[in-house]
């Protein structure tokens, strides 16, 4: 993708770009998959950042929500292996879950704590592969995250009908499993 | 179909360095366990890879179709360290590596793509997308004029002087976003502070959110946005003149500045919320 039409894609949508300059680039488009591809990341990038609610693409499929059902099982040491591979998925899965205005096919709030409650574990279980300084500032992180997730519920049943709040604990939740699954991400890399 | 060409293998210890001509279209992957990739630009159609391998590491660089792979071994396995110097087209797109390494790129204008667990990423330009990722190491870029994505759970984030999109989180450290020319930015932080400055355009929308930490705004003059504010225990606070539109609850109603064009939200749930004028330099 190493043409002069590469670092316009963000002008072609901004609409920066006219008249036969338009042409040109749409041609150059029908001709370049790596501009093509470019031009959808960014595309998907901006829906994301203009978007406040969660699009039906955030919406985990029937064959996500099976892989993440396997993901969580009750015997953990069936659950460990998938559950690193299926970590950033879970993350998704959860937090479209939480802000998705109708339940899904599981349990979603179930689902969720089950999910973060096995990643801990997981952690837990493998702490010795994370240095002492790391363990630590992850410790903090989540004590950090906890807190914040505690005041916002507190908050949120002093007022319940308060939308910035609502939405807010499921940000909190989101950073929640961002964390959770970098840690894990560490874990696994290291192993 | 893979067409590998393994350029070379040398014994422990032994320095790495070797130049391999690549395509306009050719893509850098670095992978590194621990080290550091230090990567700088030229005006050749070429790649030097210069690496210094520790701890027995083996050092390769592999053409695979329009990606040139570069990394270590340890034979027997084991986590490889190598400081990598390494020299690229100008406009090469860069996927730099992934565990407890140090990554500085110079000058590049071409995209990132940057990854790792700890240590520090610090990017100078970049074009197209530049996105970061880190667990615990701090996030820097500066002089892009790219779609910026940066990522980090433990560590801080300084994006500086950048033309384009952005969004930005770090959980537990401070994001500061300075000289921003974005029209589509996203920034947040739970245990952190939010900073940012530069020109609030009509057609933005620019949404910024912490926890305990403060958010500050700091724009030119004069300011025209619509500001929704949110807080629970904070304080909306500014010195220029707005007007209140929309009071819903306590703590959470619209300020309108100027014409309203910019749309800006401003959310902390025990910080304090802070426009302010971007004096000139």
């Amino acid at each position: 993708m190493n043409d002069s039409w590469s670092e316009r894609l963000s002008e072609y949508l901004d609409g920066g770009i006219t008249g036969e300059e338009v042409v040109a680039l749409e041609r150059h488009l029908s001709e370049c998959e790596a501009c093509r591809t470019a031009l959808g990341e960014l595309r998907a990038v901006r829906l994301r950042l203009s978007s406040d609610s969660v699009t039906q693409a955030d919406q985990p499929t029937p064959r996500e929500w099976a892989r993440l059902r396997r993901s969580i099982a009750p015997s953990r040491r069936r659950w460990l292996v998938p559950a690193i591979l299926a970590a950033s998925l879970s993350g998704l899965v959860v937090i479209g879950t939480l802000l998705r205005p109708h339940p899904g096919p599981a349990e979603p709030a179930s689902l969720y704590l089950k999910a973060s409650s096995d990643l801990q574990a997981l952690l837990r279980d493998n702490a010795g592969r994370l240095r002492p300084e790391t363990v630590k500032a992850l410790q903090e992180s989540m004590t950090q995250i906890d807190s914040a997730v505690a005041q916002a519920e507190r908050a949120l049943r002093a007022d319940p009908a308060n939308d910035y709040l609502t939405r807010y604990l499921g940000e909190l939740h989101q950073a929640r499993m961002m964390t959770l699954r970098q840690a894990v991400a560490v874990v696994h890399l290291r192993s | 179909m893979l067409t590998a060409l393994l350029l070379a293998l040398r014994t422990l210890q032994a320095p790495f360095d070797t130049t391999i001509a690549v395509r306009p279209d050719t893509r850098l992957e670095v992978s590194a366990s621990s080290g550091a990739i230090d990567v700088k630009v030229w005006d050749r159609s070429d790649v030097r890879i210069v690496a210094r391998p520790e701890r027995g590491a083996v050092a390769y660089a592999a053409l695979d179709g329009a990606v040139l792979r570069v990394g270590a071994r340890v034979p027997g396995g084991g986590f490889d360290l190598v400081s990598w110097e390494i020299t690229v087209p100008r406009r090469m797109g860069l996927t730099l590596g992934r565990g407890d390494v140090d990554i500085t790129v110079h000058g590049t204008e071409g995209s990132v793509d940057a990854t790792i667990s700890s240590g520090l990423v610090r990017i100078e330009g970049g074009r197209g997308i530049v996105a970061l990722r880190s667990f615990q190491g701090d996030l820097e870029v500066r002089g892009a004029r790219a779609t910026v994505t940066a990522e980090s759970s433990l560590g801080r984030i300084f994006i500086g002087d950048v033309v384009g999109d952005l969004d930005v989180r770090s959980n537990s450290n401070h994001v500061t976003l300075e000289n921003i020319d974005s029209r589509n930015l996203r920034a947040a932080s739970i245990g952190g502070v939010i900073r940012f400055s530069g020109p609030l355009h009509p057609d933005g929308r620019y949404t910024l959110t912490a926890h305990s930490g403060s958010v500050w705004v700091k724009s030119p003059t004069p300011i025209n946005a619509t500001v929704s504010v949110a807080t629970v225990s904070g304080a909306f606070s500014s010195r220029l003149s707005y007007d209140i539109t929309d009071r819903r609850r306590q703590g959470i109603f619209t300020a309108r500045f100027g014409n309203g064009g910019a749309q800006v939200s401003m959310e902390s749930f025990s910080g304090g919320l802070v426009v302010e004028e971007l004096k000139p330099m």
